[in-house]
């Protein structure tokens, strides 16, 4: 059985977007309260040395929501995310428009898609960033068609193991 | 968002020319037949539809990025790939990969944990 955790892709539409596909094993409600509950959303959104502190969600079109996460140890470094929510079709898809307050290249349009078939519900969440530069800095100097590159470099470091 | 830390102005020449050397089907076809061991310009032509000069053109590409070194024997010359830049790019390509992986697979763990509950508790944000 393959790990559902292979299922992540990446790939990088046009000249500033970024789609992120995964699929998960819950059905598609579950997985949408994931995102919009900010009990469950800061059990998944925390990481190891970086936990979201804080986590306010006004569930309606025109409500504001906003995160803020907190770097562990002396001079802890603050990262926060905050926005509003542009449509909100329950259970399906969020569309909102969000910026970053450790470093704002512009307004963030995201739209993220909750799809459930067969017991599983595929997430698609498709970012759209101020300019080329923006997804260039936030990819790591990743640039149009290197996602095909990387997918690639997977399955050639793949077919190399064991070296 | 973090902005990554690499600021190496070698580091960065080295992984364009990966990138670059990467950017094409061909080259990176190439790439994926040398995972399986070397081979010689004639048998790395064969599957393509490509003259072998075509193909020596793109190994000369991957050799300038260093993904590709060449045998000594003097006929057959076997290429080899060279997975070290390989390592190198994918590492820097996979920061924001990592940080989704990351993150959705706490998710994963948090909706097996949520179903394995015989209710979802209903609580207010």
């Amino acid at each position: 059985m393959t790990n559902i955790a292979d299922s992540l892709r990446i790939t990088t539409p046009g000249d500033t977007g970024i789609t992120i596909v995964r699929d998960f094993l819950a059905p598609a409600s579950l997985v949408y309260e994931c995102h919009v509950r900010c009990d469950l959303l800061k059990q998944w959104q925390s990481a190891p040395g970086r936990a979201m502190t804080q986590c306010e969600i006004d569930l309606r079109v025109g409500g504001h929501f906003r995160y803020l996460w907190q770097g562990q140890g002396e001079g802890g470094t603050e990262a926060g995310t905050e926005g509003t929510f542009d449509a909100i079709d329950p259970n399906r898809q969020l569309v909102t428009t969000e910026s970053w307050t450790d470093w704002n290249p512009g307004p963030v349009r995201a739209t993220t898609t909750f799809a459930e078939h067969d017991g599983r519900t595929t997430v698609t969440t498709v970012i759209d960033l101020p300019s080329r530069e923006v997804r260039e800095t936030v990819m790591g100097g990743m640039t149009s068609g290197m996602s095909e590159a990387y997918l690639a470099l997977d399955a050639i470091l793949a077919a190399r193991i064991p070296a | 968002m973090e902005q990554n830390g690499y600021g190496a102005a070698a580091t960065a020449d080295r992984l364009d020319a990966t990138f670059t050397a990467l950017a094409d089907p061909t080259r990176r076809a190439i790439l994926a037949r040398l995972a399986q061991g070397e081979a010689s310009v004639l048998e790395l032509a064969a599957p393509f539809a490509m003259s072998q000069p075509a193909i020596s053109k793109h190994l000369k590409v991957l050799e300038r990025a260093g993904l590709v070194s060449r045998g000594r024997d003097r006929t057959r010359r076997p290429c080899r790939l060279e997975a070290a830049p390989l390592a190198e790019a994918t590492e820097y390509l996979g920061a924001y990969r990592d940080h989704w992986d990351a993150s959705y697979r706490r998710l994963d763990a948090l909706l097996l944990q949520l179903q394995s509950q015989p209710t979802t508790p209903e609580e207010t944000p």
